[in-house]
């Protein structure tokens, strides 16, 4: 008797310190910004009163959320395209040759490990009006005049090329991943057969490894969907929202305009959109 | 064969080239002085070389103290994470109970939301309520949050890997979970278990958004210290690029080292 209820209290302990962390910090805060998204809360202006679904209709047809919103889905469309071909191709490179491989894996790993501020930081510097490398070479090389701080386009420009700085490496080793599983056998055939790179990428790798693709699709959208520090330390968001991606206008109208329950409303919608893609992804990873 | 050995070299030299010049330029700007930054043409080296600026922005500009209140987050903060997700993932390996189909959906919807939904919430639990605003104890509980999820999956599939006859075996001998756990699996999966404190402690260490609204003076980390002084001190560069050198040695280190794990954790262990 007295065992048996141990037994069943071990579940229990051994979830404890987790399941208190996610009480804290993931279920309170949801309750906490449900409740925030449905009065109107906002300090020295807001009464508190509940207002039903007012705010999620008001963040849903403001002109600079849905501006914030349609330049996010297209640098997230932009960086997943570019970030998958470059790694795809550099999967491919590295999975064909133990040289490339054993030479590039130490490299590539490196921008997977740094701050995002500091990857900000390095942009920054690397193409700062004045002094940055990026700007002297695009100027005297190209002469193009450079300057993603009063160019809108220039900036989110600068943006992409960050994020494919930093991420491409990883969309190259989900599909290395991918690669390294096929049957030898299959490979050797294509190479025996006198077939292409461009050959062998589109009828052996592609095919092999789709799950492995569409995962790396999934991912890199979501995490790029979110892309805020980086972004945060290299532009602010400018100019002129230009770079106001979704996560720094949630971050500007919780936490510097204070306009609580809009800035709820639209967490909840976004957690929505997070929550029916994690479904998806599961439903892809079952498969 | 000789073409393909120069087709190889010429890839490597390229994709080196654009993975290590941004670095390389934050390093030189480190090591320039003012006006050595602004210099027409750009130098491509640091024509006088000095530590100076690492000194100035370790004293001058607390960096040391920020540094140092980093590094004591993202080491508590990866001991604590690590040793939750151990348990839990011993739970979820070895128990059966109500609710454990919900916790892979979870932690993907966990890895996938963007902290940002949630500031405000966090900015009301730690500053407001429990009064830990500028107080590094409100990061080393906040963190857990993305922390937990991704060291409980790097730790599930080690432990699922060691045969149920082994705990048996154990019960048989009057050995209690605990003990089970910590005495006869964690030796097995010493290395999973360190991968796991390494790579919590990088996300521990890297980590902006959160430490942005959470600390001030007191309790800043490197990285909002970084962002401080976009404005504080816009002429500082070279101390600036010297902070930025530093706050990347733990991410370069770690990287290098546990690269295998490093995409691991990244992806959740799904790949």
């Amino acid at each position: 008797m007295n065992i048996s209820k141990r037994e069943r209290l071990y579940p229990l302990i051994f979830t404890l310190p987790a399941l208190v962390v996610y009480i804290m910090l993931a279920f309170i805060p949801l309750i906490f910004t449900i409740y925030l998204s449905i009065t109107n809360v906002r300090p020295g202006v807001g009464t508190g009163e509940f207002v039903g679904a007012k705010n999620f209709v008001d963040v849903l047809t403001d002109a600079t959320t849905l501006a914030s919103l349609r330049i996010t889905v297209i640098y997230t469309a932009i960086v997943v395209a570019i970030e998958l071909v470059l790694g795809f191709i550099i999967g491919a490179l590295m999975y064909e040759s133990i040289t490339i491989r054993k030479v590039l894996t130490p490299l590539l790993v490196i921008p997977l490990g740094l701050p995002p501020l500091t990857v900000g930081l390095i942009w920054r510097f690397l193409a700062h009006p004045d002094f940055g490398a990026l700007t002297y070479y695009l100027r005297n090389a190209l002469g193009i005049n450079f300057n993603y701080s009063v160019n809108g386009l220039q900036a989110f420009t600068l943006t992409i090329l960050m994020d494919i700085w930093m991420w491409t490496s990883l969309v190259a080793f989900i599909t290395l991943g991918g690669m390294l599983s096929i049957p030898p056998e299959y490979t050797e055939s294509f190479l025996v057969d006198g077939a292409s790179f461009w050959h062998r990428l589109r009828y052996l790798y592609f095919r092999m490894i789709k799950s492995n693709i569409i995962f790396a699709i999934i991912l890199r959208f979501m995490d790029s969907f979110k892309v805020f520090d980086q972004v945060f330390m290299l532009t602010q968001g400018g100019p002129a929202g230009a770079t106001y991606y979704i996560s720094i206008h949630l971050y500007r109208i919780g936490l510097t305009v204070w306009d609580l329950s809009r800035g709820a409303a639209l967490s909840l919608v976004i957690l929505i959109i997070v929550i029916i893609m994690s479904n998806i992804i599961i439903k892809v990873m079952r498969r | 064969m000789r073409m393909k050995t120069i087709i190889n070299i010429v890839i490597i030299a390229i994709i080196a080239l654009i993975t290590l010049f941004p670095l390389y330029w934050l390093i030189i700007t480190s090591l320039k002085s003012y006006t050595e930054i602004y210099a027409n043409p750009p130098y491509l080296y640091p024509p006088n070389p000095t530590l100076q600026y690492y000194i100035e922005a370790l004293y001058k500009f607390y960096g040391l103290k920020y540094l140092t209140n980093s590094l004591v987050i993202a080491v508590t903060n990866a001991a604590i994470s690590t040793l939750a997700s151990l348990l839990a993932a011993y739970a979820v390996s070895r128990f059966n109970f109500r609710g454990k189909d919900n916790l892979f959906f979870t932690f993907v919807s966990m890895r996938m939301a963007p902290p940002a939904i949630f500031a405000v919430a966090y900015y009301y639990i730690f500053c407001r309520t429990l009064g830990l605003r500028d107080n590094i104890l409100a990061l080393i509980i906040l963190y857990n949050v993305f922390n937990i999820p991704i060291a409980i999956w790097l730790l599930l599939s080690a432990l699922e890997a060691i045969p149920k006859d082994l705990d048996a075996v154990a019960q048989l001998e009057g050995l209690s979970h605990f003990k089970i756990l910590f005495r006869i699996h964690v030796p097995i999966i010493k290395g999973t278990v360190a991968v796991s404190y390494l790579l919590t402690f990088l996300n521990a260490f890297n980590e902006y958004l959160f430490a942005s609204f959470i600390t001030s003076t007191e309790a800043r980390t490197i990285t909002t210290a970084l962002q401080g002084m976009i404005t504080v001190a816009g002429v500082y560069w070279s101390q600036m690029a010297a902070l930025g050198v530093l706050s990347a040695l733990p991410g370069i280190i770690i990287a290098v080292i546990a690269r295998r794990y490093l995409v691991t954790g990244l992806t959740m262990g799904m790949v």
